[in-house]
C-alpha cells in the first residue's frame, strides 16, 4: 500500500480538443497534449463516437475487458486524467460509459491502442496546475 | 457501403473506417481558452432539458461552455444509440428515437455548448439513465422534448472564453460537427 498524497494545485485554461476519424481515443488524447505542452489536466467534458470499443474492468492483476461492436458505439459520459508517465511524457486515464447500436449501456476504462473515433471526439481538458513537489507531504 | 479495415500493427489492431470523403489534417485540433466563472445551474421540474440549458447560457452572454450534469430526472425522454449508415452517405447515423417514460434517473451527461452555422446555440449531450425498471439506458439526447421530472436537473459549467465550439461542414464524415474555433475579436 502507497502513503495518501496530497498535490495542492490549481486549475487553469482549457484546451479545446476534437479527434477526427480513426485517432485512436487514448493515444489521440495523449499526442494531442504532446502536441500542446499538456502534462496535467482533467476531462471537463467530452461526446463523440467509437468505430468499436474496449474496456477493461477488475483488478490490476485480473484486467478483463468488455468489447462492443459499431461503427456507431456512442461515449456517453468520460471521466479522468492526463498526468506524466514514468517517461514523462502525457498519459491519458480514460474511463467511462458507452452505449452499443443495439442500446446496451457499459463502462470501464478506456484501453490505449484499442478505441478508434468514429465520427468525432469533442473533448475539453482543462489544465492542472500542482505546485511545487515541496508542497507535498512524504 | 461502410469499409472497415483492421491493420495488425503489433499485438493491438483496431479497426479503422473509411470515410466518404478524404481526410482532412490535422487530425488532432486544439485551441486553447480561458475558463470563466464556473457556474452551478439548477434547472425546474418541466423544464426541457437542453433548450432551457441553452437558454440560461445565452441569457448571460456565454457563447461556449464544457458541461457535466450531475443529478436529475426525466418526466419523459428520449434518446439514440449509432448504428452503419446503409446507404453510405456517411459511415454510422442514428436510429430511430427510443422513448422512455418516467420518472427515468439521470446517471450523468456530459455535453458542450457552442454555436450552429447560424450563429445559434447548440448543445450536444450524450446521458445515461436508469428506467422505473431498473434497466440502464444512454444515447445522444434530442435538442427538445427531454422534460425534467421532479428533481430537475443540477448542472455544472465551465465557460470557454476567447476560444468555444462552432459548427462547420466536415467533408471527410459528411457531418457538420462541432470544432475548437477562435473567437473573431469585435471591432
Amino acid at each position: 500500500m502507497t502513503a495518501t498524497r496530497i498535490e495542492q494545485g490549481a486549475y487553469g485554461r482549457s484546451a479545446i480538443i476534437r479527434l477526427r476519424p480513426n485517432e485512436d481515443l487514448v493515444e489521440g488524447v495523449e499526442q494531442a497534449c504532446r502536441e500542446n505542452g499538456i502534462l496535467h489536466a482533467v476531462v471537463r467534458s467530452a461526446v463523440g463516437s467509437l468505430v468499436d470499443a474496449v474496456l477493461s474492468y477488475g483488478g490490476a492483476d485480473d484486467e478483463r475487458t468488455v468489447s462492443a461492436r459499431g461503427p456507431g458505439v456512442e461515449i456517453l459520459t468520460l471521466a479522468g486524467e492526463i498526468a506524466p508517465g514514468a517517461d514523462g511524457h502525457p498519459r491519458a486515464n480514460l474511463r467511462g460509459t458507452i452505449s452499443t447500436p443495439d442500446a446496451r449501456v457499459l463502462g470501464g476504462r478506456f484501453l490505449s491502442g484499442q478505441n478508434s473515433i468514429c465520427i468525432t471526439l469533442e473533448l475539453v481538458l482543462q489544465e492542472w496546475l500542482p505546485e511545487t513537489k515541496a508542497a507535498q507531504p512524504q | 457501403m461502410t469499409e472497415l479495415s483492421q491493420s495488425i500493427e503489433g499485438k493491438a489492431s483496431r479497426r479503422r473506417v473509411t470515410q466518404p470523403g478524404a481526410p482532412l489534417s490535422p487530425r488532432r485540433l486544439c485551441v486553447w481558452a480561458e475558463t470563466g466563472q464556473e457556474l452551478r445551474l439548477i434547472l425546474p421540474e418541466g423544464a426541457d432539458l437542453l433548450k432551457d440549458l441553452a437558454a440560461a447560457l445565452s441569457a448571460r452572454g456565454i457563447k461556449s461552455a464544457a458541461i457535466q450534469m450531475l443529478s436529475g430526472s426525466f418526466g419523459r425522454v428520449s434518446y439514440f444509440t449509432g448504428m452503419i449508415d446503409a446507404t453510405g452517405a456517411r459511415v454510422a447515423t442514428y436510429g430511430a428515437p427510443r422513448e422512455l417514460s418516467g420518472p427515468v434517473m439521470l446517471l450523468g451527461a456530459n455535453a458542450v455548448f457552442g454555436r450552429s452555422e447560424a450563429g445559434e446555440p447548440l448543445v450536444h449531450c450524450h446521458a445515461v439513465m436508469v428506467d422505473t425498471e431498473g434497466r440502464v439506458h444512454g444515447g445522444h439526447l434530442p435538442l427538445e422534448g427531454c422534460i425534467l421530472g421532479t428533481e430537475g436537473a443540477v448542472i455544472m459549467i465551465a465557460p470557454l472564453e476567447g476560444a468555444g465550439f462552432e459548427v462547420s461542414y466536415d467533408s471527410e464524415t459528411n457531418y457538420s460537427l462541432f470544432h475548437p474555433t477562435a473567437s473573431v475579436p469585435v471591432n
